[in-house]
């Protein structure tokens, strides 16, 4: 039954999969949790409101996010090799995965903040808080379970679209259940990567339900 | 000590003629006073006590505090006023993260001006005056809501404001913890000689703490005077029917009457 198995590349493959997901998780955040904020201070009704930055801004966002992965993938091939100098493997997949991440949680992040009372924001300023302050000291503590839900949101589309990058030679799952599942028709191999990623995707929404809950207690 | 000159403020609606929520209002409001400001809801009472920390800009007019003009102020000028000026809110607008301690330090960390152990000093002070120092490490939704607004009295004097603004601070509250927390307000107005505004729709309010009273009405200040002499002799006929909803005292409502 599990005849084609070899169990160090699969462990390998997961492996890839871990990294290609924290590392991606990672600059999706770096990028994605300030281009959140700006969306969030440049939208209509807030005290930095900018309709040319938003609307610029928002434009790319929505841009990056209706293009598919699939098509993001190949488009970005020429950008990933000159950004890490290769858009094959693990490495290769990293850059693309970012981009079709980033403004999605740039999106999640505008939402989270916007869902904040108005009237903390309101206390901020009449106190006389400057914007780096109330971002920092009041709204990001605010948002902070509200920020943890979408980050696990954003992990686990990541491992789902990690996954994607095989078809173009990426590493991790993907890779393995494209090119033994997939290729080879060896069933057993594909049933095994796809147990694997409901797992990863399961591990992930425990522990980010339980992050939340243990914060949200006080 | 404030002095509100022809402050107008309209805003623009759309697919409309412009609203005029204040025309042409002039106060002046005397250092160490108790100042109530009272109007029926839309009666532009919130915006105006918004226009004395420029949470709300005017249209036209100029406000000065202690003889500085602040009408224009903007930026670090502008936050520099704001943080000697104390806000008290309705529904609080504690953080609910932080908590009670953290809440009351906010506004000292903001100023940079403290350093740790005075700022543990002044939170614990002014904890200890509101009456709250049993429950400093307690989170903003552990509290009842007249502890909650406890804290943001706490919140408003942290930072020795030389003014201190109310807005509907106890509309959300119970008619016993309202009674307390207009104590509190009474108790800090004496004791730190704090000049306090506040806005209210209750005559109740008025009546138990301030000294002066502007009734406002569609945007203008109908009546003002001392609350005493207010309250014996309504002239506006707002007031009276503010004072006397049902008609008992001062013969029957004019909306009623104008019937008859």
């Amino acid at each position: 039954m599990m005849g084609n198995i070899y169990w160090p590349e699969v462990l390998e493959a997961t492996w890839q999969t871990l990294i290609m997901t924290g590392v991606s998780l990672f600059f999706t955040i770096l990028i994605g949790l300030p281009l959140g904020i700006v969306l969030f201070l440049t939208s209509k009704g807030q005290w930095l409101e900018n309709r040319f930055i938003y609307g610029v801004l928002s434009l790319i966002t929505n841009v990056l996010r209706s293009v598919p992965f699939i098509i993001l993938l190949i488009v970005m091939i020429p950008i990933t090799l000159w950004m890490v100098g290769t858009s094959l493997g693990v490495r290769g997949t990293i850059p693309p995965l970012v981009v079709g991440a980033a403004p999605f949680f740039a999106r999640l992040t505008e939402n989270v903040l916007r869902e904040i009372d108005r009237g903390i924001i309101e206390a901020c300023h009449a106190m006389g808080a400057n914007t780096r302050q109330i971002m920092l000291w009041a709204m990001l503590p605010e948002a902070l379970t509200g920020l943890i839900a979408a980050v696990t949101v954003t992990a686990i589309m990541l491992v789902g679209y990690s996954a994607m990058s095989g078809v173009i030679g990426g590493g991790g799952l993907g890779d393995l259940a494209v090119r033994f599942g997939y290729q080879r028709f060896q069933t057993d191999v594909m049933v095994v990567t796809v147990a694997i990623l409901v797992g990863l995707v399961q591990l992930l929404q425990m522990a980010g339900d339980r992050l939340v809950e243990k914060l949200n207690r006080k | 000590m404030i002095s509100l000159q022809n402050i107008c403020k309209t805003y623009d609606v759309i697919n409309a003629p412009p609203f005029q929520a204040l025309s042409d209002v002039s106060l002046e409001i005397r250092r160490g006073e108790i100042f109530g400001i009272i109007g029926r809801s839309g009666a532009g009472k919130s915006t105006l006590i918004r226009m004395l920390n420029l949470l709300e800009r005017p249209t036209s007019g100029r406000i000065l505090i202690d003889d500085e003009d602040i009408t224009d102020l903007n930026g670090g000028a502008l936050r520099n006023v704001r943080q000697s000026i104390g806000m008290v809110f309705q529904h609080f607008n504690l953080l609910n993260a932080r908590t009670v301690y953290e809440n009351v330090r906010f506004p000292l960390r903001l100023t940079g001006a403290y350093s740790r152990d005075e700022m543990r000093t002044r939170v614990e002070e002014v904890l200890s005056l509101v009456g709250l120092t049993d429950q400093r490490d307690k989170y903003p939704r552990q509290l009842s809501g007249g502890q909650r607004q406890r804290v943001g009295i706490a919140r408003a004097l942290a930072n020795r404001p030389k003014l201190l603004l109310c807005d509907e601070a106890t509309s959300a509250l119970d008619p016993e913890t309202t009674q307390s927390i207009l104590q509190l307000l009474r108790q800090i107005n004496q004791d730190l000689g704090l000049t306090i505004v506040l806005i209210t729709h209750g005559m109740d309010v008025i009546r138990a703490v301030c000294n002066r009273v502007a009734i406002v009405d569609k945007g203008r200040v109908v009546e003002l005077g001392d609350v005493e002499q207010i309250f014996r002799e309504p002239k506006h006929q707002v007031t009276r029917a503010m004072l006397d909803p049902l008609g008992i005292h001062f013969g029957v409502p004019a909306a009623v009457g104008s019937d008859t």
